[in-house]
C-alpha cells in the first residue's frame, strides 16, 4: 500500500524521515520500502487487514513512536429533510451482511475534485474520477472502509434491499463486465433489479453521472467469507472486496460514512440528509483476553517489564485493566487469545531485543533415516560409474508418456494444471531425462550420461496414490576422462553401474533374465526381477525424440532395493590355503548364456569351486577361468583336474557347448 | 712368457675399455678369458714350464685373470648403467595428457545444499522425517490452521488433483504427520519437493522446501533465534549478520521471517537485495497453539517453533544463480560446474 508521508503526517505527528520510518515499520511486521515524492509502500499481512488504511499505519507509529494519534474529524451540518422520508433499507441477510448503513447528499454538484484530493488520490496510486467517487476512495484510503455511491434518482422505488441474489441473476458491474450469480452472492438491490454486488463492485444502473444530484451513500460490514467466495466465484477482485474479505472495523463504519457525506457535500456543495440509516444484528461485546505476563517471558525468552507491556498495549488501542485486556474493534478477529497478545508485543519490543539462546534440552539425532542414507549410497554409487545427478519435474505431459509407449490412464491427472504439459504426475522417470538428454545433445554435448533418484505416482486403492522412489538412468556417449581413449557407453557399462549398486549394498542372489520389456531392443536388455530393468533403449523410441545414437537406460524401483540392502556386514575368515585357476575355452551355441554356464560350473563343481567367470569372448567362442580352493587344505593337481573334467563333461552334455 | 702375459693384459684392458655394449664386452671376454682364449692355453700350458718358473707364471697368470675379471664386472655396471638410462630416456612420456578412467559424475546442486542443510540440522540433534507429495487437504491446510474459505489459503497458489487431495504447497504437513504419531521432545526436519502455481525467474511450479520444527517443554522464542542463526551462519558464513522480522504465517504466533546480510553487497545495498541490505531467507514462528490442539498437545505444556526454507534459493544465492529453471533443465554445462 502506497502511503504518501505528509497525509500520515495528518494522522500522527513523528519526527522520524522516509528511510527511519521505513526500517522502523519492517522491524514490526510490516515490510516497508522508500517510493520517490516522500511517498512509503507497505506490504500489509494477510491477517493486518486493520493496516490497510493510512489510519492503520498511523495507529502502528504512534505505537513505535509514542506520539499521539489524531482523532477522525468530519464537520456534522445536515439539511432539514430526513433520510428515512427518501429511503426504505431492509437487510434480508443479516449473517452475511451484520451492518449496513446508509447516508444521503442532496443538491450535489458532480465535478471534478480540488487539486490537493486529485494529488492526494494520486500519490497513493488512484485515479480520480469525479467528486463524489473521489471522496468514496479517499476514505477508503484513509480509514480502509470501502463505501458506494449511488445515485438515489435511478434506484427504483426508494428502497433498497440487501438480500443473496436469484439463481441466474444478471448484473452489470462498473467494469463493463456482465456475471451471472448464483445465490451464494450478496447483492444490493432496489425492488426492480440488483445494483451492485455487496462489498465486490457496483453496478452500471445506478452509477454517479454528470446528471446525479442528490446521492445515496453506503458503508457495510460484509461477512468476509462471503465476500471471499463472491470475489472468488466472479473473478472480480477491487480494493473494497480485499478489505471486506480480511474484515474491516465495525466500528469505523459510521464514522466514515458521516465524514465522507460531509466530504461530499462541502466539495459538491451539497447538503447532507437529516439522520442516517443503520440497520445491525446483535452487537458482539469486544473480546477480552487474560494475558498473563510469565507467560509471555516464558514463551519469548525474554525479560519485558509489565510496564512496558502495558504501554505497548495501549499504545496500539488496547484497554489493559489488571490481568484483562479488551481488544480494540479494529483487531477483532485477528486478536483472540493470550498468544495473539504476546505477538504483538514481540513485534513492538522488537525481536532484535530478545537475546538468542540455544534450546536447553537435549536433542540427540535419535535415529538415523535409514533410507535417506541409502539414497546418498545410490547417488554415490551412481556419480562414481560417471553419471550426472539431474533434478526434473515431478510433473509430465500426455505427449511424455506418448512417445514411451506407456498408458495415461495410469497417471494421475492434476485437476488445475498450468500446461497440459505439466498435467500429469509422473509414473516414470523415462520422459524427464530423455527430455533432458535431447536438451544436452541439441547443444553440442556428446557424452551425456544422467540420472535422477525420484519419485514416480501411481494409482493406489487408497486415499492417497503410492509414491515409489525410483533410480532411473539415460546414457549415450562416453563415460571416460579422455577423448584418447576410445570406448563409448553401451549395454554392459550400465549393466556393470547396476552391479556396482548391488554389490556395494552386499545384496546377493539377483539374477539377470531377458527382458521382453517394449521399451527395450529386442535381445538387448535384463531384467532383475521386481527390481529394475537394464537396456538399450527401442530404436524406435529414440527416433521418436531424434535421437541418433543409441541410447541406454536403467530404471530400479529403490523402495524394493533398500528392503534387500538392509542386511548386516559379517566378516569371513581369509582362506588359508591358495587356489588353483583352470580356464575352459568353448564354442558356445548362440541360445547358451555365459550366466547358464557360470551356474553349472558351481553347480558340478560345488563347495570347491570359489568362483567361476567369463574372461574373453571372441565370436561364439567363450573361455571361463575357475577357481578352485579347499577351505583345510592345498589342493593337489589331481583332485583339481578330476573335478574339472566333470565339470567339462557336465558342460558338454547339458549345454552342448564344445570344449576346445 | 711374461712379456706374452704383459701383451695379452694389455689388449685385454683395453678391448675391455673400448667395449660400448654388452654383447661388445662378452666378444672381448670370450676372446681372452674364453675357454679357446690365448690366455685359457697359457694356464693350460703351466704344466709345461719347469717347476722352478711354474709358481711365479702361475701367480701372474693369476693375478691377470683377477684383474681382467674386475675390469669386466666394472665395466659391464657401468654399460648396464648406461643402458637403463638410454632406456629411461627412450621412456619419456608426456605427462601432461589427459589421466584415464571413467569420468566421476556430480551431484546437484540442489542435492548439494540439501545434504548442507541436512548435515548442519544433524549435527544440532535434529532427524529426518518423510511425507507424500500428494497430500490430504487437511495434513496441507486445516491441521495447520488454514481454515477453508479464510484469505491465508490465498498465500499458496495450490494444485489440486481432486475432491480433498492435493499436491503439498510446503512441506509443514510433515509437522502434523509427525506429531500425530509421536510426542515430545521432537527435533525434526522434514525435506522435500514441494508445489505453487507460480512461474518466472525466481519461481518453479516445483521446488524443494526444508522444513525444521522442535518441541519440549520451556521452548523459547530465543532459542528459535538461538538455532536458525547458527544453521545460516553455518550455510552463508560467520561473519553474516542474521535479523528478525515480525511476519505473518497462519501455524505460528509470533512469526518471524529471517533476513541475511546480502551475499552480494555485504549489506550496502544492491540490485540482488533491491538496495536494503537483506535477503529474506526463511520463515519461521512459535507453533500456533491451534496447531498443538489439533494433535492433542497441551499448549500449555509444550512450546516450540518451526521454520521452512526454499532450497533453490539458498543455492541461488550461495553460488549467484540468477534462475530458478536452470536448476531443473540439467544442462551439462551449468551440473559440471559444481
Amino acid at each position: 500500500m502506497r502511503v504518501p508521508i505528509e497525509w500520515l503526517k495528518e494522522l500522527v505527528s513523528f519526527r522520524a524521515n522516509a528511510d527511519q520510518l521505513a526500517e522502523m515499520l519492517t522491524m514490526a511486521g510490516l515490510e516497508t520500502v522508500v517510493l520517490p515524492d516522500e511517498i512509503i509502500d507497505v506490504a500489509v499481512l494477510p491477517n493486518r487487514a486493520d493496516c490497510w488504511s493510512i489510519l492503520g499505519i498511523a495507529r502502528e507509529v504512534s505505537a513505535l513512536t509514542k506520539f499521539k494519534l489524531k482523532p477522525i474529524k468530519y464537520r456534522g451540518k445536515e439539511s432539514n429533510r430526513n433520510i428515512h422520508k427518501l429511503l426504505k433499507v431492509t437487510v434480508r441477510d443479516a449473517k452475511l451482511c451484520p451492518r449496513y448503513m446508509a447516508r444521503m447528499v442532496e443538491d450535489v454538484k458532480i465535478g471534478d475534485s480540488p487539486a490537493w484530493l486529485k494529488k492526494r488520490l494520486e500519490l497513493a496510486g488512484v485515479r480520480s474520477i469525479n467528486n463524489v467517487v473521489d471522496v468514496t476512495n479517499y476514505l477508503l484510503l484513509e480509514v480502509g472502509q470501502p463505501m458506494h455511491a449511488f445515485d438515489a434518482s435511478l434506484i427504483a422505488g426508494g428502497e433498497i434491499i440487501v438480500r443473496r441474489a436469484n439463481p441466474g441473476e444478471k448484473i452489470d458491474t462498473l467494469d463493463g463486465v456482465s456475471h451471472e450469480l448464483t445465490a451464494d452472492t450478496l447483492v444490493i438491490a432496489d425492488n426492480e433489479k440488483a445494483i451492485a454486488v455487496a462489498g465486490v463492485m457496483g453496478a452500471g444502473n445506478t452509477e454517479i453521472s454528470q446528471a446525479t444530484s442528490t446521492i445515496v451513500l453506503e458503508s457495510a460490514y460484509f461477512n468476509p467469507v462471503s465476500i471471499h467466495k463472491t470475489s472468488k466465484a466472479i473473478k472480480t477482485r477491487s480494493e473494497s472486496s480485499i478489505r471486506f474479505e480480511h474484515g474491516v472495523d465495525f466500528a469505523m463504519v459510521e464514522t466514515a460514512l458521516n465524514r465522507a457525506a460531509a466530504m461530499i457535500a462541502e466539495l459538491g456543495k451539497g447538503r447532507v440528509l437529516g439522520g442516517q440509516i443503520d440497520i445491525k444484528g446483535k452487537v458482539e461485546k469486544p473480546t477480552i483476553i487474560e494475558l498473563r505476563t510469565e507467560k509471555i517471558n516464558q514463551l519469548l525468552g525474554a525479560a519485558i517489564p509489565d510496564g512496558d507491556i502495558k504501554a505497548i498495549l495501549t499504545r496500539l488501542g488496547f484497554k489493559v485493566v489488571g490481568k484483562k485486556v479488551t481488544v480494540p474493534s479494529y483487531r477483532e478477529g485477528d486478536i483472540y487469545r493470550e498468544i495473539d497478545l504476546i505477538e504483538e508485543i514481540a513485534r513492538i519490543y522488537g525481536f532484535n531485543r530478545i537475546p538468542a539462546t540455544m534450546p536447553s534440552a537435549a536433542f540427540p539425532g535419535k535415529e538415523l533415516h535409514s533410507f535417506d542414507n541409502f539414497r546418498s549410497q545410490v547417488l554415490e554409487i551412481m556419480v562414481g560409474c560417471g553419471l550426472n545427478e539431474c533434478q526434473t519435474h515431478s510433473m509430465i505431459g500426455p505427449n511424455d508418456l506418448d512417445k514411451i509407449g506407456q498408458p495415461l490412464e495410469k497417471a494421475i491427472q492434476i485437476d488445475n494444471p498450468m500446461s497440459i504439459e505439466e498435467s500429469l504426475m509422473r509414473t516414470n522417470l523415462l520422459p524427464s531425462l530423455m527430455n533432458v538428454l535431447v536438451h544436452n545433445l541439441n547443444r553440442q554435448m556428446e557424452n551425456v550420461l544422467l540420472f535422477e533418484i525420484g519419485k514416480v505416482y501411481l494409482p493406489s486403492n487408497q486415499k492417497l496414490p503410492e509414491e515409489k522412489w525410483t533410480l532411473c538412468a539415460v546414457v549415450c556417449g562416453s563415460p571416460l576422462m579422455s577423448a584418447m581413449d576410445k570406448g563409448k557407453v553401451d549395454y554392459f557399462y550400465l549393466k556393470g553401474a547396476m552391479e556396482n549398486l548391488i554389490n556395494l549394498l552386499k545384496i546377493r542372489d539377483l539374477h539377470f533374465v531377458e527382458s521382453n520389456n517394449l521399451l527395450v531392443q529386442p535381445g538387448r536388455g535384463a531384467e532383475i526381477e521386481g527390481i529394475g530393468i537394464v537396456g538399450e533403449l527401442h530404436p524406435a523410441i529414440r527416433q521418436k525424440y531424434d535421437i541418433e545414437c543409441p541410447v541406454y537406460f536403467m530404471e530400479i524401483n529403490l523402495d524394493v532395493l533398500f528392503m534387500k540392502a538392509a542386511g548386516d556386514k559379517r566378516y569371513v575368515q581369509l582362506p588359508r590355503f591358495p587356489f588353483v585357476a583352470r580356464d575352459i575355452s568353448m564354442f558356445v551355441p548362440k541360445d547358451v548364456q555365459s550366466q547358464m554356464i557360470g551356474a553349472l560350473i558351481r553347480r558340478v563343481g560345488g563347495e570347491l569351486v570359489e568362483n567361476a567367470f567369463p574372461f574373453d569372448k571372441y565370436q561364439d567362442s567363450l573361455a571361463y577361468r575357475v577357481i578352485y580352493r579347499h577351505p583345510e587344505q592345498t589342493l593337489t593337481d589331481a583332485e583339481v583336474n578330476a573335478l574339472h573334467a566333470e565339470i567339462i563333461k557336465a558342460l558338454e552334455a547339458k549345454l552342448s557347448v564344445r570344449v576346445r | 712368457m711374461q712379456e706374452k702375459i704383459k701383451l695379452i693384459e694389455n689388449e685385454a684392458i683395453q678391448a675391455i675399455n673400448n667395449a660400448q655394449s654388452i654383447p661388445s664386452l662378452d666378444e672381448a671376454r670370450v676372446r681372452f678369458l674364453g675357454k679357446n682364449s690365448e690366455f685359457m692355453s697359457l694356464l693350460k700350458s703351466l704344466g709345461d714350464l719347469s717347476v722352478e718358473m711354474r709358481p711365479q707364471a702361475g701367480a701372474q697368470l693369476n693375478s691377470v685373470k683377477n684383474k681382467l675379471e674386475n675390469a669386466l664386472r666394472d665395466k659391464k655396471i657401468i654399460l648396464l648403467q648406461h643402458e637403463q638410462q638410454k632406456k629411461i630416456s627412450a621412456e619419456k612420456i608426456d605427462i601432461t595428457l589427459p589421466g584415464k578412467g571413467i569420468r566421476r559424475g556430480t551431484i546437484h546442486p540442489i542435492t548439494q545444499v540439501m545434504d548442507e542443510a541436512k548435515a548442519i540440522f544433524g549435527r544440532l540433534g535434529f532427524e529426518i522425517a518423510e511425507g507424500p507429495d500428494i497430500e490430504l487437504e487437511y495434513y496441507n491446510f486445516d491441521g495447520l490452521n488454514i481454515p477453508a474459505h479464510h484469505p491465508s489459503r490465498d498465500m499458496w497458489s495450490t494444485f489440486f488433483i481432486k475432491d480433498d487431495v492435493l499436491l503439498r504447497t510446503h512441506t509443514s504437513p510433515v509437522q502434523v504427520r509427525v506429531m500425530e504419531k509421536r510426542k515430545p521432545p521432537l527435533a525434526i526436519i522434514a525435506p522435500g519437493r514441494v508445489y505453487r502455481r507460480d512461474y518466472d525467474a525466481t519461481h518453479s511450479p516445483v521446488f524443494y522446501q526444508l522444513e525444521g520444527f522442535l518441541v519440549d517443554k520451556n521452548i523459547t522464542f530465543g532459542d528459535l533465534k538461538g538455532t536458525l542463526t547458527e544453521f545460516l551462519r553455518q550455510i552463508f558464513g560467520k561473519e553474516k549478520k542474521v535479523r528478525f522480522r515480525p511476519s505473518f504465517f497462519p501455524f505460528t504466533e509470533p512469526s518471524a521471517e529471517v533476513d541475511v546480510e546480502c551475499v552480494l553487497c555485504q549489506g550496502k545495498g544492491c540490485r540482488l537485495c533491491k538496495d536494503t541490505g537483506w535477503l529474506e531467507i526463511l520463515g519461521s514462528g512459535m507453533i500456533d497453539p491451534n496447531v498443538f490442539k489439533g494433535v492433542s498437545y497441551d499448549p500449555e505444556m509444550y512450546s516450540g517453533f518451526a521454520f521452512g526454507m526454499g532450497i533453490e534459493r539458498i543455492a541461488m544465492l550461495k553460488y549467484g544463480i540468477d534462475s530458478i529453471h536452470l536448476f531443473y533443465e540439467n544442462d551439462l554445462r551449468f551440473l559440471e560446474q559444481f
